[in-house]
């Protein structure tokens, strides 16, 4: 099944109350960016162009450019580099998804196939037509449970209806499974901002170097992404006859805690 | 220049001749007389008393004589690692690598930890402890996680025992403390046998063979990042941690102190520190100070940002930060 790349509304199947004005929204976009911020989108595809010695892009291939800066599910697209087990993948020269600040190229691991054991999503729902009905589920996927977002959210409002192997931004256009991050980023984007540049998440690897960083959805579910508390490990073993003061012990409660006291001898 | 008695040097005919002077001949002749008795009775001890391991006593004499780490040409500093492995051979079992690189050029290290992010889940500590061939029994552990309450500093008020059931507890905040290789260190003033110092990429290191045990440096460090060994340090021989650094994890005897050294095995070698590798919060970043496209330094120039008793002026590597 061959998926469409741009956005194409005589393709798409939902009722037209579900799409997405992606025209006016994109317009929107471009009047508020304007030209500085349009020459910041440097996209692997919009810097191949001009690496081909093509004229400056006008206002409409810039335009353009920024509808394919998302839209790189395309295998061809991925540059696999040797990196411990060969399974990171670089995504042009810089992140993907916010064009409007420098951020230092980055890897993430390849999550498809192996980590999402039931990719392609199509193998099944190629069958069946899709119910954007929100409804428990009794025969699969039984065991998800959405948390996210108070309610609000069913599987179709990340997945994409048309074909289930992608996931859908905001204004209608797929995102492959293993950039799931960009989709994450569509509202929480100071967190998207804080990982690209490295404050946020883990960074997994070399500390020089190409930054090989963990994708949103390694630590947090995408689908209840609150995490629970857990048993911390073992505090530190307390030395030769010394015991813990405890807080009790503690006679005038205006004193500070005192950490170490020497143990009472046995009478 | 002038003509000294006991010391080869010019005479007025400007050619250079040994002066040789009775009291240089006595002093001379004693001390290679005196070096020699040593090493001679010590190599006919070793020859008859040790059968098969003929190398214990060499290398307890070689390590007594063990000059400061830096102040050993290649060869010896080569020795020392040998004797390292040997002797981590005969006491755990275990065949180890002890490595000695160098600084690297241009490489200042820094340290920055996201006190929003950490929940107190202890993993760093076990994980240097691994990392870091402390001791386990008494335990020494680098680095300690205090409890704190929620919108305070109060270092007094803290707890690093807390023993509560599941972490994060509510009202509470956690504040990881280790070494925080300042760039002004107390503890290198503090040493009356100059055996830490600061290493050329930020890291104060410490020269274990040339430790005599005095804890002036922990007295002087206000962050009590320094750890002493009470007993011979027990590890299971299985735990020992093979990739080791002469002056970070290669195993350590008792009566010295040990430090963090930001895991200067791997730091050296591109790798993140243990701690970092351990954090599953991500609060943990590590990277270069002098590199301007590094992570620290972007946490650096764009978030709130400060250091642990900063008016000490001990100029601390180790930045705490908030979201």
């Amino acid at each position: 099944m061959e998926y469409p790349i741009l956005p194409n509304k005589s393709q798409d199947p939902r009722p037209p109350g579900a799409q997405c004005t992606s025209s006016r929204r994109r317009a929107v976009m471009l009047m508020a960016f304007g030209a500085v911020a349009l020459l910041a989108i440097g996209t692997a595809l919009y810097r191949a162009q001009a690496a081909e010695g093509e004229s400056p892009a006008s206002a409409g291939e810039k335009a353009q450019a920024w509808d394919q800066i998302e839209t790189v599910g395309e295998e061809d697209e991925w540059v696999e580099t040797v990196y411990d087990d060969g399974k990171w993948i670089i995504i042009g020269e810089r992140g993907i998804g916010i064009p409007w600040y420098d951020v230092e190229p980055y890897q993430i691991p390849i999550r498809k196939w192996e980590d999402i054991p039931m990719y392609p999503c199509s193998d099944c729902h190629d069958k069946w037509p899709v119910n954007h009905e929100q409804r428990p589920m009794v025969e699969e996927h039984t065991d998800l449970v959405v948390d996210h977002g108070d309610g609000h959210f069913w599987c179709t409002g990340c997945h994409d209806g048309r074909g289930l192997d992608f996931l859908v931004s905001k204004d209608g256009r797929f995102i492959d499974m293993d950039l799931s991050y960009i989709q994450c980023g569509e509202c929480h984007f100071e967190e998207l901002k804080d990982w690209e540049y490295g404050s946020h998440g883990l960074r997994i690897g070399l500390w020089r170097g190409t930054r090989v960083l963990r994708n949103c959805v390694e630590c947090h579910n995408a689908h209840s992404p609150a995490i629970a508390p857990i048993e911390p490990n073992a505090p530190p073993k307390i030395r030769g006859n010394l015991v813990r003061f405890s807080k009790p012990a503690v006679e005038h409660s205006e004193h500070s805690k005192v950490w170490e006291r020497v143990a009472p001898k046995n009478n | 220049m002038p003509v000294q008695n006991d010391a080869p040097g010019l005479d007025q005919s400007g050619k250079t001749h040994n002066h040789w002077t009775r009291r240089s001949l006595l002093k001379k002749g004693g001390l290679w007389g005196l070096f020699s008795l040593l090493f001679g009775g010590a190599s006919a001890v070793a020859a008859t008393a040790v059968t098969e391991d003929s190398g214990i006593l060499s290398d307890a004499i070689g390590a007594f004589f063990q000059n400061h780490y830096n102040r050993m040409t290649k060869d010896e500093v080569q020795e020392a690692l040998a004797r390292i492995e040997r002797r981590a051979k005969r006491t755990y079992d275990v065949d180890i690598e002890v490595s000695n690189d160098p600084p690297q050029p241009g490489v200042v290290y820094g340290y920055a930890l996201n006190i929003s992010k950490c929940k107190g889940y202890r993993k760093c500590v076990d994980g240097c402890i691994e990392e870091n061939n402390q001791g386990r029994d008494p335990q020494i552990a680098y680095i300690r996680v205090l409890e704190l309450d929620a919108g305070s500093l109060e270092l007094n008020r803290s707890d690093h025992y807390y023993d509560s059931e599941t972490v994060p507890q509510p009202g509470k905040i956690y504040l990881p403390i280790q070494c925080m290789q300042c760039d002004n260190p107390p503890c290198v003033k503090a040493c009356p046998v100059d055996a830490t110092w600061k290493e050329p990429d930020g890291i104060v290191v410490t020269d274990y063979d040339w430790c005599i045990g005095s804890r002036a440096c922990m007295t002087a460090c206000p962050y009590s990042a320094r750890q002493f060994n009470w007993t011979e340090p027990k590890i299971p021989a299985g735990e020992l941690n093979p990739h080791t650094h002469l002056l970070g994890n290669r195993p350590r005897e008792k009566g010295v102190v040990e430090k963090c050294t930001y895991c200067i095995q791997r730091a050296r070698k591109n790798r993140q520190p243990a701690c970092v590798e351990a954090c599953p919060t991500g609060a943990r970043i590590f990277g270069n100070l002098l590199d301007p496209k590094s992570e620290i330094r972007y946490i650096l120039e764009n978030k709130n940002v400060f250091r642990l008793k900063e008016d000490l002026g001990c100029e601390p590597k180790f930045w705490y930060y908030t979201d």
